[in-house]
Formats: structure tokens, C-alpha cells, sequence
């Protein structure tokens, strides 16, 4: 029986807290100083010590969230940057700056601002570019990787809070995405804010209350753009990184899970430590998602804005339609017989509020509820309830073959 | 976390393998077979000559997007077969973006082709806490109970719960100012009005010149507004217009249905009806001259404006409010009062027993 | 010249003299004239004359010898009484009319018609009643609209066209087969004659309400935008945000899927 390479236990040999014996580099020379320093201070090695060489098992599949991760720090980075330069009011302004076929017309500095980040700022458009691809592959990712847990099982105990956290990632990003296009108050997204105004205003019971307390009175208004801001940089962004934290926290915790083969076992996880090896992998996947996301930012346009022009509640454009990400709300709204009542004189929109708030909560709810469903389905029959590979996915690695 | 429980034995709260659902015994890890890298030096050098020359083009590439940013016109333009763009764009793209890659690139090289390949084990451990934890957490837990003095007085714990659960009602409250407050008064003002009014002209919309029937032919359709929409600025502008705006069509009133009541709301087969959808809200414009079909685009809520603005597919319940028009002493199209129903999306409080339905007069 | 010169009293001097002669003005006049303007000069009778038998023809069968239309239940050619001229321009210069067979658009195809047939016909559907005239050159020449002209032509299509047409004149769909057509590489004849006539299912944008100056600031504007390159890279058909979900899908999750395998790849070994 072949013998793994080094066993992390109490056995620590290998990793006695001892000087080493070989002459130490430079850059370790210069770094120690500094390191103790701080070690000091917060206890480095101390906090340091369960991690450093903790193991993560390797396959393509469990790089997915992954991708949803660096996305999003590449959206913080982007977005720092465009923060910068935009201006979130809808005050009008006549545009004087160098995109001609918008000379002279008047729109909102929210819209203008965005236009100067394509055109007169350097590096802005593909700044803009990128911040959008990497929200679609947010999006994209988070599904992508959500589907991996599911097929694979990895949400069930104990791990069914972790997969709650992220059913709510998803449902954040696609808000966070949606106020995100909302910004640049331009013709496309300017109807889908319609759109939206239209799906809150006939909420039954408290539809006009919460349309004026949302936009600050009738649609459009002058807040909105604003709120979205404030939604999109800071409240949000904040409650998605909690959760981020959360959720990698708890994998940690639980360590990851790893697909069946030999050796592996319900009480063990085998691969590689996170010094060396994970280190340079993960961090490198991060340079590569950053890599390709600049590189479609590049090549790839997407969400041209002053093709569509200015918002004007009264333009409108063929083939309307919202970010992909929207779509089965959007699809839900267009299929729906037109049932409304009118009793009295009150009036309840079904048709835009059963696919509207309906299809959204059905989406969310099911995938939430799932783990502990299917927990109580299989109770009975399962007797291994801490951690059960699912039979179908057990595969034996091609190397475990006799040759 | 403590590091007992972190690497550790294995632990005794796992499960252990079911034998009847895995009948092949473990066969333990596969034994450690060395990659080129490991027994070859050639193989090695040449991937450190990979990784080294990835990670030195990455200062190259830097440099570039400099030197990209402050020499490249903003205006100049790269025609390259089914590539037609901005060139400083693609160009501080390309630079950025493969410095990115190659760094990226050149590490996970690193770990693939040199880096220690071995793999290890570390133990997993039950994800409930230890017995002698919970047992000292719970026993402390009463005794700082005790400690509290709350067992014996009762109120304290009453009135705490109180008071906790309407703290909370002054930073709800607060949030009362965030709109106004649409009570039946405000709606009037608001949502169940526009700024139509009798007399007021028709004009084109964007150049806000005024329309005479004799010039709006059988199959014309003219995107319009009310012409004292002028008068308004900035966001009530915008307000006003995304209630306001409408559109006229001629048809040939033989080929129409016009119910009895709206006889004297049209000019010899002009028809003006609110552009605004009543789904929710989104401006129409694709109108069908010949079937006199009017699609809206965003959920293909279609009305026919030949037979008074009814539904006739889609998801839209309500027809399309008709606005009544006249000719004034001029000669100019003239609204002759406000619609008679709010236009626009629903809304729970809306009286929706004047819309014109199917079999109404 | 002495060949010539000594044979001038020949019989057949006189007549070989004349035909030279008309041959040489014919000759001088083709070159010396201005091109012919090509007109639907509704006074011309021959022209109506010609347009009629061409009607006869080409058009008859669908629309009556008069010009009077069938409508069977459904439309199978409509009356041309008041069409004009215009109309007839738009529809057989691009192919359109005559139909190869009815549905629920005229597609465009070919154009077998001359010029001259063209503007024969116009002439004598001009004549059935009074209808939009072909509008002069000068009505569609956008050669010198400044750029807030082009940017108020931006504001008029998109109030007036965007809502078929998409915002940058891709096109669009319409119920039951039909649509808007593309409206990218077009001339701008072609493009002041369709909003004129308003064909089909498109509604007329007379020129008392959508001025020749709105009008052609609309034309301009097109063609400022369709000659401007695609900023931001590849357009990616210019459709809107769901086909860039789809590129995103596939390149961007697509390669990062790629990389994610060669990471974890286990690579050669070295047995």
C-alpha cells in the first residue's frame, strides 16, 4: 500500500517550529526584521499556523467559485476607478464633449459623466468595458458553481448554511448588476427602470407607497440614479463581501469537499497545501480571470451607451430588453395572461404582479429550501447523515487502474 | 478554532464507510508518480525558461500600456477586417490585459511544472463542537445566568425584551421622509393627472411644432406632446412627459370601429391615444399601418387603435386611454380636456371602471 | 481627302451627307447635353402612356388595370390612387414591388426596372391621384449638416424610427412574419422616399410634420453612425444585452473554464 508523502498530525517532525538548518536567501534575511515586528504585535505565526499549509483537494470544477470570487474583486477594482469620474445626478447638462452625435443635447451628468468616461477619460471605456463583463461573469460563475454544488451534493450537512449564503450571493448580484446598468441613465436602461416602476406600482395593497418611496415621489424623479449610486457602491458591495467572508470562512472550516477515489475517505481531504502550491494556482487564476476579463474589456464592446442616447420616457427602442441575467423575470412578465381585477375602484395587476414578485420568490425559494427537502425525503432511507458522496459521482481515477 | 481539532487524528464523529454501499475496499493513495519535470533536468530548465520568460514579458507589457496612454490619439481608429475600433482602447486593453495573463500564466506554470506535486492528507473533523466544550459552554451559561440575577428578577427580563424590540422604531420612522406620501389627495395631483388641458395644442414631439389635420394623411403617425410641456424643465419635465406623451394616427374611418362615445373625440379618422402602455409603462411607437396594430416592445402588449385602443394580445389588461381632440380657431389639433383615466401602468388604488372595455359604448 | 473630295458629285453624296450629319448631332448632343433628368413629369403623356402599358404588364395583376387594388378579405394589392410618385420610386427601385408572391412583406430583391421604366410608371400612378412627389436631390443631401444638426437628427430618430428599427438601425420584428428592415448601408434616397411613402406596415412621416430638414438630419445622422467604427471593439451585432450574456457565456466562462483545466490538469508524467 503506497504511502502519501507527508501526513499533516501530531506526528510534526516535518513541521517542528525550529530554524531550519539551510542558509537563509535575502529576501528572508531583509523580511525578518519586519515579521517579527509585527509577530509581536498580533501573534503572525500563531494565526498563521493552521493555514499555511492547510490542503485543498484539485479539480477543475471546484475552481468555479473561484471565478465568481476574482470577478468580483475585479468589479471593486474597476469600480473604484469609475467611481472616480462619475456623477451620479440627474441635473440636466448640455453635452459639449467630444462624442459629436450627442453634440449640444441635453441629458442628465449621470448620462454625460459616463460619456466622458468613454470618450475623454483615458483607459475609461475600457474600464467601463471591463466592470461590465465582469458583472455578467459574476453572474455567470456564481451560477455555473452553483450547479456544481448541487450535482455534487456539497450542500448538504453540514453545509446547507453555506449554500444558503450563497442562494443569497446570487439574488444580491443580480440586484447589484441590475442598479449597476440603471447608473448611466441611458435610453436601455432607462426603460427597464420603467419597467421596474411599473412592477412595483401594482404591488397589491402598498404598490403607490412604495413607488414613491423608492424613486422619491413619480417616475423618473431626480433621485433615483442617486439611490441606485448608493445601492450599488456601498450597501451592497458591503453585504456581498460579508457574505463572501462568511462563505469562504465556512469552507475553511469545513474544509473542501473532494470528489471519491482512492484514498480518499469521508474523514480525510488529500491534495495540495496552500503554501506553495495553492498560493501560485489560486493567485494565478486570479491574474488570468483579471487577464481575460481586461482583454474581452479590450476587444469586445458591450453596453454602448451613447448609441442608445439619453433617457426620454418617451423613446424606446426595438428589442428592449434587460441584462441576461434577467431574463426569466423578464420572460415570466411577457407570457403571462393579462389577469387584473377590478373590484370597486381598486385594481389588482396579476399580470405583472404574479411573474414579477412571484417568479423571483418561487426562483429564490426553491433553491433555498432545497437541501433541507431533500434532507427530509431522504431521511428515512439514508443512514449516513454527516457527509454522503452521491453514488453518482463516484469515479476512480484513471491512475487507481491497473495499467 | 483550536489546533487540536484542526490537523489532528482522525476523527471519531465521521461516519465510517457504509460496507454495503462501497464494497471496493480503499486501496489507499495511488502511489507518487514523478512528473518529466521531476527526473528530467532538461525538462526543467525548460519550463523554467517558460515561467521565467512569462514573468519577463510582464515588465515589457507594462511599459507598453505608458507608453500606449500617452502617445495614442483618443481618436484614431484600427481598420483591421471585421475589426473596426477604438485603438488606444484595444491597444491599453491588450498590453494590460496580457501583462495580467502572462504574470498569472507563468505562476500556475510555476506550481504545475516545479513546484512539489506530492499530495497530502489532513484530517477532517466532526463539524459540532466537542462534548467537553459544549459541556463547559452549557455549564457556565447557567452559572452566568445565575450570575445575572435575572432568574429571580423576572421583570428585568420582560421589560428588556420590550424595550429591544422598539428601539428599533425611530430608525424606521425615520425612513418616512423617503417620498412623498401617496395619499388620495397627492394621487390626484400626481399619478391621476397630466399636464393636458382644454385647449392646449398637440405639437411634434422634439420640435414642438403645432400639427394641422390636412397635413396628417391615412397611415401617418406622429410621435406627439403637449405643447405646454415646454414651459417645464429639468425633472418635471421628464415627469410630465412620461405621462403626457402621446401619438396621433389617421386611419380611414371605414375601415375602423369608433364607438358612439368617442364620435367627437376624432378629426375625420385622426385618433389620439396615450403612448404610455398599460402594462407597465414602457412608450409605443410600432404602430402597423395597416393592420392598425400598436406593438409595445417590451412585453408585446399589442392594442388596435382602430377599435378604440383595446387589447387584442399580450399582457396588458387595460386599453390604451384615448385623448379627445378638436381643432382650434387656427386650425391647429387641440386637446379638448385631460384623459379621462390615468394613463400608464396600474396601480392598486386606481379606478379602473371608466377604462374602455370590450362591448362598451 | 481627295478620295472624298472626288467623288461629291455622286448619287448617293446627298444622302450619305445627311445621315452623317444626323449621326454627328446625335453624337455632339449626347455629349454636350445635360444628363437626362430622369423625371416622373406627370404632364408628359407619353410617359403616363409608357407607365400605363408597363402597368399592364407588371403590376395589374395585383393592383388592377386602374390602379384600383383587390381587397379580398385580405389586401392582395392595394388601390394606388394617391400613392404618388414617391411611392412607386421606393417600391420598384428596391425590388420590393412587384411581389414574387404574396405574404406579409415585400421583401427586396433585384430590380429589373431601368430608370426610365421606373420613372414611367411613377408618372402614370401620379396621375391615378394626387400623392408625395420625388423629392429633390437637394432634400436628402446631408453633405453639410453641422454636428448638433446630426445630434438633433439622433433625438428625431429616436423618437420617430428606434421603436421598429432598433436604436442603431438593426431592424426589428414585427407580428406575423413582418418587420422592419435594416437600415444600415442604405442610400439616402432610399431612406427619405420609405419615410415619405411610408411603406407597408410603415406609418407616413409627411413633410408637413417630419420636415425635408428633419428629415434629412435623420438621414445624416444614420450615416455618421454607421460610418463611425464600433468603439469599443467587436460589435457583436449591436442586439443588446442578452446576446452579450451569450459571448460572455461563451468566451468568457468558456476559456476561464479552459484555463481551469489546464490548472488542475495532472500534465506528463514521466513513465
Amino acid at each position: 500500500m503506497a504511502e502519501p508523502a507527508a501526513t499533516i498530525n501530531d506526528d510534526d517532525s516535518a513541521v517542528r517550529a525550529e530554524t531550519p538548518k539551510k542558509e537563509l536567501g535575502p529576501v528572508f534575511k531583509v523580511a525578518a526584521g519586519p515579521t517579527k515586528w509585527l509577530d509581536d504585535r498580533v501573534g503572525l505565526a500563531g494565526l498563521g499556523r493552521p493555514f499555511f499549509r492547510k490542503v485543498f483537494p484539485d479539480h477543475w470544477s471546484f475552481l468555479l467559485g473561484e471565478i465568481a470570487l476574482y470577478s468580483f474583486i475585479v468589479l471593486l477594482l474597476s469600480g473604484v476607478f469609475l467611481t472616480i469620474w462619475f456623477k451620479p445626478s440627474m441635473s440636466e447638462v448640455e453635452y459639449q464633449g467630444s462624442y459629436e452625435l450627442l453634440r449640444g443635447i441635453t441629458m442628465s451628468d449621470a448620462y454625460a459623466s459616463t460619456l466622458d468616461l468613454s470618450f475623454d477619460i483615458r483607459g475609461g471605456l475600457l474600464l467601463r468595458q471591463m466592470h461590465h463583463w465582469a458583472a455578467m461573469l459574476f453572474v455567470a460563475a456564481m451560477l455555473t458553481h452553483s450547479l456544481r454544488i448541487f450535482f455534487t451534493g456539497a450542500f448538504r450537512k453540514p453545509r446547507e448554511i453555506n449554500w444558503l449564503i450563497g442562494v443569497s450571493l446570487i439574488g444580491l448580484g443580480l440586484v447589484e448588476g441590475f442598479a449597476g446598468y440603471s447608473l448611466p441613465d441611458d435610453l436601455l436602461s432607462g426603460t427597464g427602470l420603467r419597467f421596474v416602476d411599473g412592477l412595483i406600482r401594482a404591488v397589491p395593497l402598498i404598490g403607490t407607497w412604495a413607488e414613491f418611496f423608492v424613486f422619491g415621489g413619480e417616475f423618473p424623479g431626480e433621485l433615483i440614479v442617486p439611490r441606485l449610486y448608493m445601492v450599488h457602491i456601498l450597501l451592497l458591495p458591503a453585504l456581498i463581501l460579508g457574505l463572501i467572508a462568511a462563505h469562504l470562512a465556512l469552507v475553511v472550516y469545513h474544509k473542501h469537499t473532494q470528489y471519491p477515489g482512492p484514498g480518499r475517505t469521508n474523514g480525510n481531504v488529500v491534495g495540495y497545501p496552500v503554501f506553495p502550491v495553492y498560493a501560485a494556482k489560486a493567485g494565478g487564476f486570479f491574474l488570468i480571470v483579471f487577464g481575460v476579463l481586461t482583454l474581452m474589456g479590450a476587444t469586445m464592446q458591450i453596453n454602448p451607451v451613447w448609441v442608445f442616447g439619453p433617457y426620454n420616457p418617451a423613446e424606446i427602442t426595438a428589442g428592449s430588453q434587460p441584462d441576461w441575467y434577467m431574463g426569466f423575470v423578464e420572460g415570466a412578465i411577457r407570457i403571462m395572461p393579462n389577469w387584473e381585477w377590478h373590484i370597486g375602484s381598486t385594481t389588482w395587476s396579476w399580470n405583472v404582479f404574479l411573474p414579477g414578485i412571484g417568479v423571483m420568490t418561487l426562483f429564490f425559494g426553491i433553491m433555498a429550501i432545497y437541501p433541507f427537502v431533500e434532507a427530509w425525503v431522504t431521511a428515512t432511507s439514508v443512514s449516513i447523515t454527516y457527509w454522503t458522496v452521491p453514488a453518482t459521482t463516484r469515479r476512480v481515477r484513471r491512475s487507481a487502474l491497473p495499467p | 478554532m483550536s489546533e487540536d481539532t484542526t490537523h489532528g487524528r482522525p476523527s471519531s464523529e465521521i461516519a465510517t464507510v457504509d460496507e454495503e454501499r462501497y464494497p471496493v475496499p480503499d486501496p489507499g493513495l495511488e502511489p507518487h508518480l514523478p512528473r518529466l519535470t521531476d527526473v528530467d533536468e532538461k525538462a526543467a530548465d525548460r519550463a523554467t525558461r517558460q515561467v521565467a520568460t512569462f514573468f519577463g514579458l510582464v515588465p515589457v507589457l507594462s511599459i507598453g500600456f505608458a507608453v500606449v496612454y500617452f502617445a495614442v490619439p483618443g481618436d484614431a481608429y484600427l481598420d483591421f477586417g471585421p475589426l473596426r475600433a477604438n485603438t488606444r482602447n484595444l491597444l491599453l486593453g491588450l498590453t494590460f490585459g496580457l501583462a495580467l495573463l502572462f504574470l498569472g500564466v507563468g505562476a500556475v506554470q510555476w506550481a504545475r511544472k516545479l513546484m512539489d506535486d506530492r499530495e497530502m492528507i489532513d484530517y477532517r473533523h466532526g463539524a459540532s463542537s466537542s462534548d467537553d466544550d459544549k459541556t463547559y459552554m452549557l455549564t457556565e451559561l447557567d452559572k452566568a445566568a445565575d450570575e445575572a440575577k435575572l432568574t429571580r428578577r423576572k421583570i428585568i427580563g420582560r421589560t428588556l425584551i420590550a424595550a429591544i424590540a422598539t428601539i428599533l422604531l425611530p430608525m424606521v420612522v425615520g425612513l418616512a421622509d423617503l417620498g412623498p406620501w401617496p395619499t388620495k389627495k397627492k394621487r390626484a395631483e400626481t399619478i391621476e393627472r397630466t399636464i393636458w388641458a382644454p385647449g392646449v395644442r398637440v405639437v411634434n414631439d422634439v420640435t414642438f411644432e403645432p400639427i394641422k389635420p390636412e397635413n396628417v394623411e391615412i397611415g401617418q403617425l406622429v410621435n406627439g406632446e403637449p405643447a405646454n410641456l415646454q414651459d417645464l424643465e429639468g425633472s418635471e419635465y421628464q415627469i410630465e412627459k412620461a405621462k403626457a406623451a402621446v401619438i396621433v394616427v389617421r386611419m380611414d374611418p371605414n375601415t375602423i370601429t369608433i364607438p358612439p362615445s368617442r364620435e367627437t373625440w376624432q378629426i375625420g379618422g385622426i385618433l389620439c391615444y396615450s403612448k404610455i402602455c398599460t402594462h407597465v409603462g414602457c412608450p409605443i411607437s410600432l404602430w402597423e399601418q395597416q393592420t392598425h396594430h400598436l406593438l409595445c416592445p417590451c412585453h408585446q402588449s399589442t392594442f388596435d387603435l382602430g377599435d378604440a385602443g383595446l387589447v387584442v394580445f399580450g399582457p396588458a389588461k387595460r386599453a390604451l386611454p384615448q385623448l379627445p381632440i378638436a381643432v382650434d380657431a387656427e386650425g391647429y389639433i387641440v386637446a379638448q380636456r385631460d384623459f379621462l383615466v390615468p394613463p400608464g401602468p396600474s396601480f392598486f388604488e386606481r379606478d379602473s371602471r371608466n377604462d374602455f372595455k370590450r362591448g362598451d359604448n | 481627302m481627295r478620295l472624298l473630295s472626288s467623288r461629291r458629285r455622286h448619287p448617293a453624296a446627298k444622302a450619305l451627307l445627311l445621315v452623317s450629319g444626323l449621326f454627328m448631332m446625335g453624337a455632339l448632343y449626347t455629349v454636350i447635353a445635360p444628363p437626362a433628368q430622369v423625371s416622373a413629369d406627370t404632364g408628359n403623356s407619353q410617359q403616363i402612356a409608357e407607365g400605363k402599358a408597363l402597368f399592364a404588364v407588371g403590376c395589374a395583376s395585383c393592383h388592377g388595370l386602374n390602379g384600383e387594388g383587390q381587397v379580398n378579405g385580405t389586401i392582395q394589392g392595394p388601390p394606388l390612387a394617391g400613392v404618388g410618385a414617391a411611392a412607386v420610386d421606393f417600391q420598384v427601385s428596391t425590388g420590393r414591388m412587384p411581389m414574387a408572391r404574396p405574404g406579409p412583406q415585400a421583401p427586396v430583391k433585384p430590380n429589373l426596372y431601368s430608370d426610365e421604366e421606373i420613372a414611367a410608371l411613377a408618372a402614370y400612378v401620379a396621375s391615378l391621384g394626387p400623392g408625395p412627389a420625388i423629392p429633390e436631390p437637394a432634400q436628402f443631401d446631408t453633405a453639410n449638416l453641422s454636428a448638433e444638426d446630426l445630434a438633433r437628427g439622433g433625438e428625431l430618430f429616436r423618437t420617430n424610427c428606434s421603436a421598429c428599427h432598433n436604436f442603431e438601425g438593426a431592424g426589428g420584428a414585427l407580428p406575423g412574419g413582418k418587420y422592419a428592415p435594416p437600415l444600415i448601408g442604405l442610400e439616402p434616397e432610399r431612406l427619405y422616399l420609405a419615410m415619405l411613402t411610408g411603406p407597408q406596415q410603415m406609418p407616413v412621416f409627411d413633410d408637413e410634420v417630419l420636415t425635408p430638414d428633419d428629415k434629412r438630419a435623420i438621414i445624416g445622422y444614420l450615416e455618421a453612425l454607421h460610418s463611425r467604427p464600433t468603439d469599443g471593439g467587436f460589435g457583436l451585432g449591436g442586439l443588446g444585452p442578452v446576446s452579450e450574456g451569450l459571448w460572455a457565456w461563451i468566451i468568457g466562462l468558456g476559456s476561464l473554464i479552459f484555463f481551469a483545466m489546464w490548472i488542475a490538469a495532472k500534465g506528463a508524467k514521466a513513465k
